[in-house]
């Protein structure tokens, strides 16, 4: 079945609901005849616009590109390139060469259409350029059982950019759960997208860790109906999962494991963190599997591996499983997350790459030497730093803030170092690199 | 340090990271009853604040602290940080 048949087969009305102006299965539409088996890209702001996107095109277009609101012209322009899209779909008007949502939507029922669209979904990066991974909508709604009674009539509350894997998730899970989605317009500020979900009765909230700490220090917290509270993105501590116990007695509370590479991975509803040693065994998990090797998780997605689009190849061993990049450790009956391997940092569940700050760092003249690293944080997970060797000559004050300004201009927040520190000397290896 | 050098530090940092992250916004006015998610601080943000608050107070109570707190209001953000301020560890 395609998402058209999915949706069209549910019981409830109600699509998206953002305060204002709910969205109807009767407003659905199909999708213009021209734009079929297209690659097709979508670019929206509104949610009940992009609904109204997926539902039409898919089964109907070979190849269904997601970018996200917020994406620069530049992003969209070099993954248009990359990807091979035929026809970019956007409400935008910082964007060339695109087509209105209302020009490739028709008045009608959407088709069930049975062509076997591939759907492609972007991930961020550290300086922004996202890498885009193929799914289908087997491998996306993998988790998602219609049998489950607590979906039905679930209000699931959006705080991610449904673009991206979390947020695509939400929404699927609403879509084809028979739930609705409720989602606080474009340019709403934090705090009042909690108050406006409260408002609308949100019973099922998806978030990292970082986001719901910032949650439970909203008054309207606690007026949140909720059933069903869900962490993913970042490791969640014990503070967190018990706080939210704490604040939501009557809530399961489930926390995700997934990577956009290789699809979800599992849920961990136990309220501890990490997850049981058990789901290593092999069959123990639905349609995916499990293995730690060398201290590192490897996940494997067995309805649709899935593959980077656009030249990338992911890391995948002869087993077909791939690395997430995770550092484990299993004690006893548990596996727990000790971070991430290699370099990349998790800020607030964004994955930065230090040598990618640092390639930017040399840009200025007066950087001599330079390592970014990271220094936890109780609120983000980690924040980025830096440690700078400078030129004799250069002003400290003045150095620190022009370094600052450049990575504003060329990385994503996240990325940015938030302490530089100057230091005479840092060491090099044999072969003359800066030892990390 | 005492009650009211306390609550100005933390106000002289928030005022250093608004600067930096919101420049063109107007700085709120932090009373005790102020609303800290609604100041417009996001959490990237706040999480600068906090590390900037550990570098400049030499402590930090969420991490030092045994339970699950998150203070709502700037009163209850400088209190929380009074709680803990005799972990202060700083060169002076």
């Amino acid at each position: 079945m395609n998402l058209a048949a999915r949706v069209l087969s549910r019981s409830l009305p109600t699509l998206v609901d953002d305060g204002s102006r709910p969205l109807h299965a009767q407003d659905l539409a199909g999708l213009a005849p021209e734009a079929q088996g297209e690659t097709l890209a979508v670019c929206v702001r509104r949610a009940d616009d992009l609904v109204k996107l997926i539902v039409a095109a898919d089964g109907v277009v070979d190849r269904l590109l997601l970018l996200s609101a917020s994406a620069s012209p530049a992003d969209v322009a070099r993954l248009r390139q990359a990807v091979g899209v035929t026809r970019l779909v956007s409400d935008r008007d910082d964007l060339e060469d695109v087509i209105h949502p209302q020009d490739v939507l028709e008045p009608g029922v959407p088709s069930h259409g049975g062509r076997p669209t591939q759907w492609l979904i972007t991930t961020s990066g550290t300086t922004g350029p996202a890498k885009v991974v193929r799914h289908d909508l087997a491998s996306l709604t993998r988790t998602i059982r219609l049998e489950d009674g607590q979906l039905s009539g679930a209000r699931w509350g959006l705080l991610y950019d449904p673009t991206r894997f979390a947020g695509l998730q939400v929404v699927l899970h609403a879509l084809c759960g028979d739930g609705s989605l409720l989602v606080p317009p474009p340019g709403t500020a934090f705090a009042d997208a909690v108050a406006l979900l409260a408002r609308l009765g949100c019973d099922h909230l998806s978030a990292t860790p970082s986001l719901w700490r910032r949650i439970l220090m909203h008054p309207a917290a606690t007026d949140l109906p909720l059933k069903r509270v869900t962490l993913g993105g970042e490791p969640a501590d014990a503070m967190v999962l018990g706080a939210l116990r704490r604040t939501y007695p009557e809530a399961r509370v489930s926390h995700i494991y997934a990577s956009t590479e290789a699809g979800v991975g599992f849920t961990v509803t136990d309220g501890r963190p990490g997850f049981p040693a058990a789901y290593l065994e092999p069959g123990r998990l639905r349609g995916a599997a499990l293995t730690v090797k060398d201290g590192m998780l490897w996940v494997r997605n067995d309805v649709a591996p899935s593959s980077y689009v656009g030249g990338d190849a992911l890391a995948v061993d002869e087993d077909g499983f791939v690395a997430t990049g995770d550092r484990v450790s299993v004690e006893d009956d548990r596996v727990l997350f000790l971070g991430r391997a290699g370099s990349g940092i998790n800020v607030g569940g964004v994955t930065v790459d230090p040598q990618t700050v640092e390639a930017v760092l040399y840009e200025h003249r007066q950087v001599r030497l330079c390592r970014v690293g990271s220094r936890s944080s109780p609120v983000t997970g980690a924040l980025v730093t830096a440690d700078v060797v400078p030129d004799h000559d250069a002003d400290e004050a003045t150095l620190r803030r022009e370094l600052q300004a450049l990575c504003r201009e060329r990385l994503v927040r996240e990325a940015v170092p938030r302490k530089i520190d100057f230091v005479a000397d840092l060491e090099l290896s044999a072969a003359g690199k800066v030892v990390r | 340090m005492n009650g009211s050098d306390l609550r100005h530090a933390i106000e002289g940092t928030f005022a250093d990271v608004w600067e930096m992250e919101k420049p063109d916004a107007p700085q709120p006015t932090l009373q005790d009853d102020t609303v800290l998610l609604e100041t417009g601080l996001d959490s990237l943000a706040f999480a600068v604040f906090v590390g900037d608050l550990e570098d400049r107070l030499g402590y930090d109570p969420f991490v030092l602290s045994t339970e699950a707190y998150y203070p709502r209001t700037f009163g209850e953000f400088v209190a929380f940080y009074a709680r803990f301020a005799d972990h202060a560890q700083t060169d002076s």
